[in-house]
């Protein structure tokens, strides 16, 4: 097993920060890690994106080059989110990004005069979402904006998240697994201690032959309790569930029907996870 | 230098003893597994075969607090004399990388955080804001190379390590070779108006500004500016590029000359603190983080700096061609082409290999030139994934037995004597680079967190402006590059990429170079291709003849003996467009000869005949070949490949007529081929590089014979269980008896053949 034992010299955690900056990411299953990685990313990469650069309407680079003249694109841009949209129905390869180059400039300018020694990789980034999403309409448009569904959640947000599942002191263990039948098909486990996000792994498959998938999560639990501590949420479902529903907001009574049919399982239940973070998600 | 040192640079490896050894190691990071594990990573490391193991030795592990280090005194797992103690006791040879910069996947990079929260350490930006660096897992300020204090923050650390390790060098310790820094490369931000406009950094600018020029008045004079400089402490560097006449370019290269001498500076800093402190006789190395080194990175300047200036490569399977190209360009330039970091396994923010795509991008760099490989990394750890080694040392068998293999494959076939045949050269010249380099329009700054799109493409900032001249340089010259490299591919031309510091002897040997020109070109590379013509050589240039150097000087004896132009077409067809609307065309052409124009008053050209937009000279022994047409962007096509094959007719003619035929033929355009020799050896490496099955006949030039090489060994007792994962165990190909190989090719794989 890899050792963990490694410090980063004058390191001062954020008071807002989760992710420990020596965060132990260990021991990862490559093939459990790649279905991860497959599901989280594959929808969001494209590349047959269709950019065009301007300098306040007047454009300057088009990108791929043919399309000036095949997708017609005027010489000057007056509404860039309503041309987004419009060649985003025609173009049907990949976004379109319409980049004003000197709001693309400045909020990047922007996006590095707000970081602090304080923030972790996950607040920065939020701070950085949010500079970026002001200038969604007109600056720096892109269609369909990979920001969109996280417009709202705040810089804390993860912060509050966690307050609402870990207890602020010892450790803890957050656990998401997917199956594929009875077959373990990916696992994460998130450990923490004293508030901070400290370990991220995998766990292994049985050796065994699995007939009840239900069952085996008990397994799974008590193996992620003697990895790290005592697992406070957990959630089980099966991967086709997964693969349709997403996780996209919109799809929440899907997610409930599913727990309903028994495809989704809470730990230690599906309420009490749902009573602890629902309120966080209505408000955001 | 390399005289007196006890480990040599040779170009088939590191020599210790007199004995060459070829440089293929991995890597394992001793404080990241239990010091108890160390023994059975490292016979593992040697059951794969490797003869050497790389390690960081970073700072921010070893650093309790400024002055106060750990090496094994509390934390066992950081005992990196323990560490090297075992190498040696073991037989590996160990190349060590102190930083300062780690990267690793560390918190900071390796610097101690502190460090980076200095404000005169750090690196601005354009705008004065600090560099600040969304990493995982921590972000932070990127520091400047140019800081003096961050020099003297990196000595503290140098004066505690560098006592450790100077014990364990060779002769009387493992380490054979030292890493000065890593990476550098403005962390990772080259983009050309972006950094380091940290005062200290202006400083260096304006000494090498006044190193170039001597006085003001002269750089006052080759700028043309309006209001000249009092002094060169008044130089303030561009901070955006707005040049509108050739007459401008100068301050703007000036400033992308200053980025690439910050690299080296710093790089050659770090060796010097090293040195003085008693890391010396072996020879050090550096790693540019990309695969195909152009400015702001110098690959034959930074080895004036350390012995070998290797890249970084983690390619996944369809960088085929990218990491090709990068070998390809660094095997030209390199005393001894390297990798100091080849992708095994993977970091955890990204989708791992399967063992078969692992196989596939191992065997690219070998295929095309590279002569030494550090695999990164050979055990798992933290955040870091998929390698052949688990991180207590046990073997992931399915990743584990690819380098087993190819170690065994590579000591077998004797791969490092083998030398990849090659008739032409395709020559970049380093000053339209730089112009490449500094015509952008913006500065954008980490632009990939405009979303998980991927990153936005270079060419959406590549400037449209011709600055008054008749070509954009920076659109025009990569198009003419990517033309001239795919109809060679297209050939089964064997040619190598290079710049214009390749040397003048190394350009003699090649029949015929392919150079990229417009109306301007810098002296030096200028006057070394006329020389090159007039010793027997064929150059093969366009799309114009330059007449003068980059600051206006008409040179009249570059003087070509060209008729009057005929005609000059705006698009003249030389190929006839399919489905998909791929057909190739040359754009604003000088014609020599009258051509009538066809329906609609385009210009259709067959290769059938001299094209009227060729010119031929002769020059001393030699002769020079003008195209004197420039090729559309590759943004132009649909399918940019299948449109720029259709100049392989043309092309073909005038290498031909240069001495330069095609060394092999298939009739399936997606098979790629390579051929290396050694002393009447031959091995030829045969690439499926698509995500498809392929098939068809190959012919080598001269080749009667083909013995198929298995690298899973020649026992058939390791052959039914080495990479069970393949999809094929069949042979992927049939030796025919006329002498072409019948192929039958699985996805993604490359396999090799010893021919006769």
């Amino acid at each position: 097993m890899t050792n963990i034992n490694e410090t980063a010299a004058g390191d001062t955690p954020s008071q807002l920060a989760i992710l420990d900056p020596a965060c132990a990411v260990v021991d990862l299953d490559p093939t459990q890690w790649a279905r991860w990685y497959d599901f989280l990313m594959q929808p969001n990469r494209s590349i047959d994106s269709l950019y065009i650069l301007h300098d306040q309407g007047k454009v300057i680079t088009v990108n791929p080059i043919r399309a000036r003249e095949s997708m017609g694109i005027p010489a000057r841009i007056e509404d860039p989110a309503a041309l987004a949209a419009d060649l985003y129905q025609r173009w049907k390869r990949g976004p379109v990004a319409i980049i004003e180059r000197n709001r693309l400039n400045a909020s990047m300018d922007k996006g590095q005069r707000i970081f602090t020694a304080e923030d972790d990789f996950l607040s920065y980034i939020i701070k950085i979402k949010e500079v970026l999403l002001a200038e969604a309409t007109s600056g720096v448009v892109i269609h369909p904006h990979p920001w969109a569904g996280f417009e709202g959640i705040t810089y804390d947000f993860p912060f509050k998240l966690r307050k609402a599942l870990v207890p602020d002191q010892g450790a803890a263990t957050i656990l998401l697994a997917v199956y594929s039948g009875t077959e373990l098909w990916s696992s994460v486990l998130f450990g923490f201690k004293d508030g901070m996000l400290t370990l991220l792994t995998t766990l292994p498959a049985s050796g065994e032959a699995v007939t009840d998938w239900q069952q085996d999560t008990l397994r799974l639990i008590a193996a992620a309790e003697n990895r790290h501590a005592k697992v406070v949420a957990g959630l089980f479902c099966q991967r086709d569930t997964l693969l349709k529903l997403g996780l996209r907001p919109e799809n929440a009574s899907g997610w409930f029907e599913a727990s309903q049919q028994g495809d989704l399982v809470g730990f230690p239940s599906t309420a009490a996870l749902l009573a602890s973070t629902a309120p966080l998600f209505s408000q955001k | 230098m390399q005289s007196q040192m006890a480990v040599q640079v040779t170009s088939q490896g590191l020599s210790m003893g007199g004995e060459v050894l070829p440089l293929y190691s991995g890597t394992v990071h001793y404080w990241r597994h239990a010091a108890t594990d160390w023994e059975r990573l490292l016979d593992g490391v040697l059951g794969m075969g490797f003869r050497y193991l790389e390690t960081y030795v970073p700072w921010n592990v070893h650093q309790i607090e400024p002055g106060n280090h750990d090496f094994g005194q509390i934390d066992p797992s950081k005992d990196i004399g323990a560490f090297l103690r075992l190498c040696q006791a073991k037989g590996l040879y160990v190349l060590v990388r102190p930083g300062p910069h780690i990267n690793a996947e560390l918190p900071f990079l390796g610097y101690p955080a502190r460090v980076l929260e200095i404000p005169e350490v750090q690196a601005l930006t354009s705008t004065g804001a600090p560099a600040a660096m969304p990493f995982l897992v921590t972000p932070f300020v990127a520091p400047s190379y140019a800081s003096e204090r961050f020099y003297t923050e990196v000595a503290t650390y140098f004066d505690a390590v560098a006592p450790v390790l100077k014990e364990y060098l060779y002769p009387a310790g493992p380490i054979v070779a030292i890493q000065s820094d890593n990476e550098m490369s403005f962390v990772f931000r080259t983009r050309c108006y972006d950094l380091d406009y940290n005062p200290e950094s202006i400083g260096l600018y304006q000494q090498l500004l006044e190193r170039k020029y001597g006085n003001i008045e002269a750089l006052n004079k080759a700028y043309s500016v309006a209001k000249p400089y009092a002094s060169f402490a008044e130089v303030d560097p561009p901070r955006s590029f707005q040049a509108e006449t050739r007459r401008d370019l100068p301050y703007y290269l000036d400033w992308a000359e200053y980025q690439e001498f910050y690299i080296e500076y710093g790089i050659g800093r770090v060796r010097d603190m090293l040195e003085e402190r008693g890391l010396t006789g072996v020879p050090y190395f550096h790693n540019y983080p990309v695969m195909y080194a152009s400015s702001p990175f110098r690959t034959a300047t930074l080895e004036k700096v350390v012995d070998i200036a290797g890249i970084d490569a983690y390619p996944i399977p369809s960088q085929y061609q990218e990491l090709k190209r990068g070998v390809n360009y660094t095997s030209t330039l390199s005393r001894l082409p390297f990798i100091p970091e080849f992708g095994a396994g993977i970091w955890a923010w990204y989708r791992p290999l399967s063992p078969k795509q692992q196989l596939f991008t191992t065997l690219i760099p070998f295929m095309h030139g590279i002569k030494g490989i550090n695999y990164y990394m050979l055990a798992d750890r933290d955040r870091w994934l998929a390698c052949p080694l688990r991180s207590d040392g046990t073997p992931r068998d399915e990743y584990y037995t690819i380098y087993e293999n190819w170690n065994a494959t590579l000591a077998r076939l004797e791969w490092h004597k083998l030398t990849v045949e090659r008739k032409a050269l395709l020559l970049t010249p380093r000053s339209y680079d730089l112009v490449r380099h500094v015509a952008l329009e913006g500065t954008f700054a980490f632009q990939w967190l405009l979303g998980f799109y991927g990153p936005l493409p270079g060419e959406l900032f590549a400037s449209e402006s011709t600055i008054g001249e008749r070509d954009a340089v920076q659109r025009r010259m990569p198009a003419w590059l990517t033309a001239m490299q795919t109809g060679m591919d297209a050939l089964g031309v064997a040619y190598g990429l290079t710049d214009s510091d390749i040397d003048s002897a190394k350009l003699a040997s090649y029949p015929a170079v392919l150079v990229p020109t417009f109306d301007w070109l810098d002296a030096e590379l200028m006057e070394k291709l006329l020389e090159y013509v007039r010793g027997g050589g064929r150059l093969i240039c366009g799309p114009r003849w330059p007449q003068t150097t980059l600051e206006g000087v008409t040179q009249p004896e570059w003087a070509l003996d060209l008729p009057p132009v005929a005609k000059t077409a705006g698009r003249v067809n030389l190929g006839v467009a399919d489905q998909a609307g791929n057909g190739l065309w040359l754009e604003d052409t000088d014609l020599w000869s009258e051509v009538q124009p066809g329906e609609g008053g385009e210009y259709q050209l067959t290769p059938d005949s001299e094209a009227s937009f060729v010119k031929r000279v002769s020059l001393g022994k030699g002769e020079i070949v003008l195209i004197s047409g420039a090729f559309p962007e590759p943004g132009h096509f649909e399918n940019p490949t299948d449109a720029y094959r259709q100049w392989a007719p043309w092309l073909g003619s005038l290498l031909e007529n240069a001495g330069v035929a095609s060394l092999w033929n298939c009739d399936n355009p997606a098979v790629d081929v390579s051929v290396l020799s050694s002393e009447g050896r031959r091995v030829v490496c045969v690439a499926n590089p698509t995500a498809d099955k392929q098939q068809g006949k190959l012919k080598i030039s001269g080749v009667k014979s083909w013995s198929y090489v298995d690298i899973r060994g020649e026992s058939s007792e390791k052959t039914a269980t080495s990479f069970p994962w393949l999809e094929s165990n069949n042979v992927p190909g049939e030796p025919l008896e006329n002498g072409e190989l019948s192929l039958s090719l699985d996805p993604w794989t490359i396999t090799l053949w010893e021919v006769k």
